[in-house]
């Protein structure tokens, strides 16, 4: 799901990524990174509904993303939903507003 | 509040950015490796039962009948590793915990990959790979906690090693 637009800007919802990106800041995308590595954030296309969201890459294995929130405690992810497929990412985000 | 997240604001009110949300799910807090160690167990007694009946022939309804319900038991239980350890791995290990475990990446990516091959074969020699790896990963779990542990002959008719935390 790759966007015509080379940078998105996304309102984030939901506290799974605090401290780092809290509820309701801005954060920027690049839609044309195709490279990406444990650590990167990136949003993405939810695997178990029509919404977007943001999450961190954990680890990388067999051409698949494991990825998780930084709020562990609370953050829904790859732990319930399965590691994801590279296509479902949208972009890499490159910082936060 | 800073001046480029009010010009963000502004803008989203106008353009009408998309949301990513961070989705949130309901914290629990309790993790073992317990369910994934014993799920390992019964993938290696079902080997076993399958050993057993072809041994004895394994060409008769009932023999089939039987690897049938052996095999998918093993499918389930192989299932089952793999559900508890990415659980643990992704819920409960935080970044210390592979830095002070070398390793440990690696140990939940072969033990992921074992339960796959156990479920290819009945080679009990797959089956006990993915035992001891399972083994292993909890004792790297206790260890996060500080938590001795000690490995022993397990009470089930596998015979076959069992890590125990002490307690």
């Amino acid at each position: 799901m790759k966007s015509i637009l080379p940078i998105r800007i996304f309102r984030v919802a939901e506290r799974s990524m605090e401290p780092g990106i809290a509820e309701g800041s801005y954060v920027v995308v690049n839609c044309l990174a195709r490279r990406y590595a444990p650590g990167d954030v990136v949003v993405l296309k939810s695997p178990e509904s029509s919404s977007v969201l943001i999450k961190r890459i954990k680890m990388i294995a067999g051409g698949r993303l494991f990825v998780v929130g930084d709020n562990r405690d609370i953050s829904r992810d790859s732990r319930s939903f399965g590691a994801v497929r590279p296509d479902s990412i949208i972009g890499k985000m490159m910082f936060v507003i | 509040m800073n001046m480029l997240r009010r010009i963000m604001e502004k803008a989203d009110r106008m353009l009408g950015f998309p949301v990513a949300y961070a989705h949130c799910d309901i914290p629990c807090g309790i993790y073992d490796p317990y369910a994934a160690q014993v799920a390992a167990h019964t993938v290696v007694r079902m080997d076993m039962l399958i050993a057993d009946v072809m041994k004895s022939g394994g060409t008769t309804a009932e023999d089939r009948n039987k690897i049938v319900r052996y095999v998918s038991v093993k499918e389930q239980h192989a299932e089952i590793v793999k559900h508890e350890i990415t659980v643990i791995w992704g819920d409960y290990m935080k970044p210390e915990h592979a830095a002070a475990n070398p390793g440990l990446q690696e140990l939940v990516w072969s033990t992921l990959k074992l339960a796959g091959k156990a479920k290819q074969s009945t080679d009990i020699k797959d089956a006990e790979a993915l035992l001891e790896s399972v083994q292993k990963f909890a004792e790297v779990f206790w260890l996060t906690k500080n938590v001795p542990t000690t490995r022993a002959k397990s009470f089930y008719p596998t015979e076959r090693t069992m890590v125990y935390p002490k307690v």
